[in-house]
């Protein structure tokens, strides 16, 4: 925890990251944080292998080739080369990690487990030993088939200041609007907790598309935005945003572009079907506002360029839009590249108003810890030193 | 002018079709044509300004004036639909070969004036061997414009198991529609994350599922073994089209060294390869978006007209593609079918 | 003799790099990455055309190539960089993308002169 330090200058926060993936230094790290119960139980170091995925494996074990920290560490393990690579190199103030260390398992008593040992981890590591300056927060892993546990994991981390965020897989065994998943979402709307959707997969069934398995990780990764629709979808018409008013979802990894035409479809089909949706009493495109937000990273490359911009107006990218880097995997997007994609109105939104407001963060920050090695192109005004 | 590129003719009664079935077949039961999942919640032939349509598409004189004469369509291509993936693959061919048998002697045949359908031949990709014999069938009746698969399937259809099919397709120049067919059968679940609980997430969602297929045929390589091999997706979603192809050309050129036999990015294997019927459930609601979204959709390129009469999707000619120039109209609904297919 | 009118710039001895071994210089600004292609040399700037990733970085590999699906094979073994962050494969040679359409880097001519390596800061050959 930061001392309440008059000394200490305060500047005003330019970039927040929403997806970084900080990483145990071993499985045993990890294993350390298991419940006893646990503890003696065998089962793969790949389950808690938060880089590599042991199926559909991205181009360089998904990692960044040049993220292997010094002292040899696997990427996002080291504090110290985090910090390089993110705070200088990247000019990140605030960075929201996500730890991908709970592939989910068919015992949801086993994975509730693991969720448990991650936020522990998390916890006592990042989120204080590494925190000195303040500018890591954390998200909160849940197993989502098994509600009643998840409940339990986010009642007992709601209070601690720097968890701000509730982690839901993609790889679920229904839509995630659904009403066995409902508790979840009370309970995070009582703590006024956002949650964001995001990939930690694991081998098996989660791979199954509807029309069989994919033989590459191209059609695998490049699909993604399917997934993240089937699940916005039912979100939106299976009410939950109705029923909790103050909840609000973030898509993370899983592009943005595909909700423009999506969301026109929806609504033509619920100006005919709609009755049926009896718990979604609004007009589909009255949720977008208040609820849903999209990470920018990957970000989507039209054939032709510029076309991003307007997918973005069509979605009100400047309010709805948050920056990720994904450090430190393979499609890492640097925020100069990202700035340059953006129109420029809505450049200081999506780098940081957005999800300062998304996450409850503060504006202004502590100078501690690196500052940004090249300072990035935001329009005047926008760069101010307390 | 106006091509109508998918239309479902219906079985007048539950018997008709085995009339067209040997035994063992015709004594077999055989599911409802319809959806056990996710029921049209008005009704599967619910159209509004048709209230007799059900009777109608099972009549073909009927359905020759309603669609020649009534709705001033010159060229209309049948596209049956069958059982989908039923677990016994010879009596899914069978149900194949009835429905085809049943489409040429019944539909084909029928004129109106000049003007008459063309047809697709239905067959389950799952069973190359009869699958094909039923393509050389059919190959030289130029009444059949198409071979007709399901969008359901246990493998993608890029796969292996299915090349012997595409390839005697490409071989009769003959393109390949993919359409939700049946749905009391085997399939998985329609979404990659399970069942959705509404009929309105079906219906926003379902075709979508198109980007499955075309992921699996670009990668494994089939446009490339096969230049003459082409696709329709038949259920619309063709929004969804650009989205999801920048983000497989994205992610072409980190990942092309697990797929190394061909260079091309994804989307440039579109204009030959690739086509979707039109849906009524596509499109920006706001008419001043339309241009706008043209220019980077580019319908121009893959869309072609379905009313998928008479079905609760309908939309009729008349109401397809209002806010497109004269120009563009035109191209979607007569132009892109017309080329595509090689009708008049 | 070397041209006096190049814009020559002294990279290191020749025995300092080894074939397979990349060294990234500064140069005016620039970072541009120096290769051994089994005992080629090739110089690039150090900045991938798609997103900015410092491109020479990456691992120098070769490719796997197919005449028809399926039937594989591994070629070109040290003449490729695939671009560290999102794996671009790039010939080392020519800076073009394998893919197309291409896209390239910026390539410098490499001399050797009384067993130094010098690279011509005019650019492209």
């Amino acid at each position: 925890m930061i001392q309440n330090n008059e000394a200490v200058r305060k500047i005003s926060v330019n970039v927040v990251d929403i997806d970084v993936h900080a990483a145990p230094i071993s499985t045993e790290e990890l294993r350390q944080y298991m419940p006893d119960e646990w503890r003696s139980r065998r089962f793969p170091d790949s389950v808690f292998n938060a880089a590599e995925a042991p199926i559909y494996v991205a181009p360089n074990k998904a990692q960044r080739y040049d993220s292997v920290s010094p002292k040899g560490g696997a990427p996002g393990s080291d504090p110290d080369f985090t910090e390089q690579q993110v705070f200088r190199d990247a000019g990140v103030d605030y960075a929201i990690l996500i730890p991908l260390t709970v592939r989910p398992l068919p015992n949801t008593d086993h994975e509730s487990a693991v969720c448990s040992a991650t936020n522990s981890w998390l916890a006592a590591t990042w989120l204080s030993k590494y925190n000195a300056h303040g500018r890591y927060r954390g998200t909160i892993r849940i197993c989502q088939n098994d509600p009643e546990l998840a409940v339990r994991e986010i009642e007992k981390w709601a209070g601690h200041p720097y968890f701000v965020s509730i982690m839901l897989n993609p790889y679920s065994r229904a839509p995630l609007g659904q009403k066995q998943f409902h508790p979840i979402y009370e309970a995070a709307a009582r703590h006024d907790l956002p949650l964001c959707l995001h990939v930690n997969r694991s081998p098996g069934m989660g791979l199954l598309t509807p029309v069989g398995y994919a033989s590459y990780f191209f059609e695998h990764h490049a699909l993604y935005p399917v997934t993240y629709a089937t699940h916005l979808t039912s979100m939106l018409t299976n009410g939950i945003f109705d029923k909790y008013e103050n909840l609000r979802v973030a898509f993370i990894e899983g592009g943005m572009s595909w909700f423009v035409p999506l969301m026109w479809r929806l609504e033509r089909v619920w100006k005919d079907f709609g009755n049926e949706a009896y718990g979604m009493r609004r007009h589909p495109k009255n949720y977008l506002k208040n609820h849903i937000r999209f990470g920018t990273q990957p970000l989507d490359e039209p054939t032709r360029l510029p076309d991003l911009k307007r997918m973005l107006e069509w979605m009100d990218g400047g309010n709805t839009v948050m920056f990720s880097t994904d450090y430190p995997h393979w499609d890492f997007d640097d925020p100069h590249w990202v700035l340059d994609m953006l129109p420029s109105h809505m450049r200081a939104n999506v780098l940081a108003k957005n999800a300062l407001d998304f996450y409850k963060l503060p504006p202004m920050r502590a100078d501690l810890g690196p500052s940004a090695s090249v300072a990035l192109n935001l329009p005047r005004g926008e760069l101010q030193h307390a | 002018m106006t091509i109508d590129a998918c239309i479902h003719p219906l079985c007048e009664d539950k018997e008709e079709l085995f009339d067209y079935m040997p035994e063992p077949w015709k004594s077999r039961p055989l599911s409802e044509p319809g959806r056990y999942f996710y029921p049209a919640p008005e009704g599967e032939y619910n159209i509004e300004e048709e209230a007799d349509a059900e009777l109608v598409a099972s009549n073909p004189s009927l359905l020759c004036q309603r669609v020649f004469e009534r709705n001033g369509i010159d060229e209309a291509i049948l596209v049956p639909l069958t059982r989908g993936l039923l677990p016994d693959l010879d009596h899914s061919m069978a149900v194949c070969r009835a429905t085809n048998d049943w489409l040429a002697e019944r539909w084909l045949g029928t004129k109106h004036n000049s003007k008459s359908f063309r047809g697709s031949i239905r067959v389950d990709p799952r069973e190359p061997d009869q699958a094909v014999d039923e393509i050389e069938r059919w190959a030289s009746d130029k009444r059949m414009v198409q071979i007709a698969v399901p969008m359901q399937a246990g493998k993608p259809y890029g796969n292996r198991d299915y090349l012997r099919v595409w390839e005697a397709a490409a071989k009769h120049s003959l393109p390949v529609v993919i359409h939700a067919d049946g749905g009391a059968s085997i399939d998985f679940w329609p979404s990659p994350a399970g069942y959705y609980q509404l009929f309105m997430e079906y219906a926003t969602l379902y075709p979508v599922n198109f980007s499955y297929h075309l992921a699996s045929l670009v990668a494994e390589g089939v446009f490339d073994r096969f230049e003459n091999f082409k696709v329709i997706f038949g259920d619309g979603g063709h929004d969804q089209l650009a989205p999801i192809i920048w983000r497989m050309d994205k992610d072409w050129r980190p990942t092309r060294s697990q797929m190394p036999w061909n260079q091309h990015l994804p989307s440039e294997y579109l204009d030959r390869h690739v086509r979707f019927i039109s849906s009524g459930y596509d499109g920006p609601l706001n008419k001043d978006d339309w241009s706008t979204w043209s220019n980077i959709s580019r319908p121009e390129r893959t869309l072609m007209f379905g009313s998928r009469y008479p079905t609760w999707e309908y939309q009729g000619a008349d109401r397809a593609f209002e806010s497109a120039d004269e120009k563009l109209r035109n191209t979607l609904l007569h132009k892109n079918a017309s080329d595509f297919y090689g009708l008049a | 003799m070397l041209d006096a009118v190049s814009q020559l710039h002294d990279v290191c001895a020749v025995d300092e790099l080894s074939p397979g071994q990349t060294k990234i210089i500064e140069v005016n600004g620039r970072s541009i990455g120096v290769f051994n292609v089994k005992g080629t040399f090739y110089a690039m700037n150090n900045l991938c055309p798609h997103a900015g990733a410092p491109l020479c970085l990456g691992r120098v590999t070769g490719t796997p190539v197919a005449d028809n699906p399926y039937s594989v094979s591994w070629d070109r073994e040290g003449e490729i960089v695939r671009c560290p962050w999102h794996s671009w494969e790039f010939d080392i040679a020519t800076g073009k993308t394998l893919a197309g359409p291409r896209k390239s880097v910026r390539t410098y001519a490499v001399h050797q002169e009384n067993g130094r390596l010098y690279i011509d800061l005019r650019g492209a050959r």
